[in-house]
């Protein structure tokens, strides 16, 4: 369930007067940090015909990106272990490039930015 | 068809709220001395909206100036009072346990923003374009050292600003990088007459660490200390 | 509304929303398959809890109706 946070009529009896402290300057970072934190909240489905393909390029773009920056992870692992051989890193090294320019440019056919992709490799991150 | 609200201690809750999400009449439901707080409801989709989500929130908060209540989930549908019945009989010594933990006590909510200069960015997954491959890949090997060490910095400031207000609380959660710049999330259940002291703290703590930005909110009732009921499968660790 | 004004209420709401939401007294269990944060699938396991009673009434009738269904084939 996607909250609607579109904002209400200014009502007295709310209690949004919780602030106890903070930096007045700062609300627009903490904003911006709670929904990117939120983002991981589930999603109903779009279904509107014209979000559809947009919804699912999003998808497919994440799994892709998400490949991506796991099969990078990997080779510098490897390089750190010192196990790819100078050919295979330069290789490797411009292979990567390429995907990263083909992804830029996949981006911006369906107009998706980074922050559309909610890519944190969070826990994966430690695991690799 | 049933909407919950909150369990509270009070099993005669005698000052109600006017009304629940949709105009509906609130009604307790009465199971031995717990009682659930409900109000009839025509669809199991109750749409988060600012507005339900704010009614479901001063319902809650107007029991608990008067009693001790764990707040349910929003959006929590029963199919009716027998369902709500048998939920209240089901987890009946575990809500006890826990109304009693939270008894008197509030949740406080904390936020730290950082920025620092080889912080792990959104940026750090793709490299900068290079000359060669080879070039590429070196460069992603220094960066993602730079963003373990940056990571290892940030869990250990983490756990030094919880330290302090974690010591004035009953119980208390904390994750750290959540996202990249939201250096440390946190709850604290804290006695009401602890309330001052803690955003004292806090102003202290603020002070100690002027690169940092403090984000302190409540006090809320105590969503983050309920205690597990039925365990769920989404249980996706950060 | 002052721009402050504005930016309290939202940030309040924000995080309000992560306790109502996530957090709280949770009956059922909503899933999410995800990799590392990517939500792929999201399967929500809201079964109405329904009463004992009521579940049994409920089994008895399908299981009369599927005794019938198939005396009726059997003729």
């Amino acid at each position: 369930m996607k909250p609607n946070l579109a904002t209400p009529a200014p009502d007295a009896r709310r209690p949004v007067g919780r602030k106890l402290l903070c930096d007045a300057d700062d609300l627009e970072d903490f904003a911006t940090e709670l929904e990117r934190a939120s983002n991981t909240l589930p999603q109903r489905i779009n279904a509107d015909p014209e979000k559809v393909e947009q919804g699912l390029a999003k998808l497919v773009l994440t799994l892709i990106e998400l490949l991506r920056r796991l099969m990078e992870r990997q080779a510098i692992h490897r390089i750190e272990a010192g196990s790819l051989t100078d050919d295979e890193i330069e290789r490797l090294g411009q292979t990567f490039m390429k995907l990263q320019v083909r992804m830029e440019e996949l981006k911006q056919i369906f107009e998706l930015g980074d922050e559309d992709l909610n890519l944190n490799l969070g826990p994966l991150g430690d695991l690799m | 068809m049933i909407y919950l609200y909150a369990i509270t201690d009070d099993s005669e809750v005698t000052t109600l709220p006017e009304s629940g999400i949709g105009g509906a009449p609130l009604l307790t439901c009465a199971y031995r001395e717990i009682a659930a707080v409900t109000s009839p409801v025509a669809s199991a989709e109750i749409e988060p909206t600012a507005d339900n989500v704010w009614r479901h929130e001063e319902i809650v908060e107007a029991l608990m100036a008067e009693s001790a209540v764990l707040p349910v989930r929003f959006g929590t549908v029963l199919a009716d009072k027998a369902a709500v019945q048998a939920t209240l009989a089901a987890h009946y010594s575990h809500f006890v346990t826990a109304l009693d933990r939270v008894c008197g006590r509030v949740e406080l909510g904390l936020r730290v923003l950082w920025e620092e200069v080889g912080c792990p960015t959104d940026k750090d997954n793709g490299g900068r374009m290079a000359d060669s491959g080879r070039a590429y890949l070196m460069a992603r090997v220094e960066e993602e050292h730079q963003v373990q060490a940056a990571r290892q910095r940030g869990e250990a400031l983490a756990a030094e600003l919880d330290g302090p207000l974690a010591d004035m609380a009953v119980e208390s959660t904390h994750r750290a990088l959540v996202t990249p710049r939201l250096l440390l999330t946190a709850a604290y259940l804290v006695e009401q007459d602890q309330v001052v002291p803690f955003q004292q703290r806090v102003r202290a703590l603020g002070a100690a660490y002027p690169a940092l930005r403090f984000l302190c909110t409540g006090p809320w009732p105590p969503y983050s200390f309920v205690g597990a009921v039925v365990s769920t499968a989404n249980e996706r660790e950060r | 509304m002052s721009q402050l004004a504005i930016r309290e209420k939202e940030v309040t709401l924000l995080d309000l929303l992560d306790r109502i939401l996530n957090k709280g007294v949770i009956l059922y269990g909503d899933v999410t398959l995800s990799v590392a944060d990517v939500d792929l699938v999201y399967v929500s396991l809201k079964v109405l809890v329904t009463s004992i009673e009521t579940a049994e009434r409920m089994r008895r009738t399908a299981a009369d109706r599927y005794a019938s269904a198939y005396a009726e084939c059997e003729r």
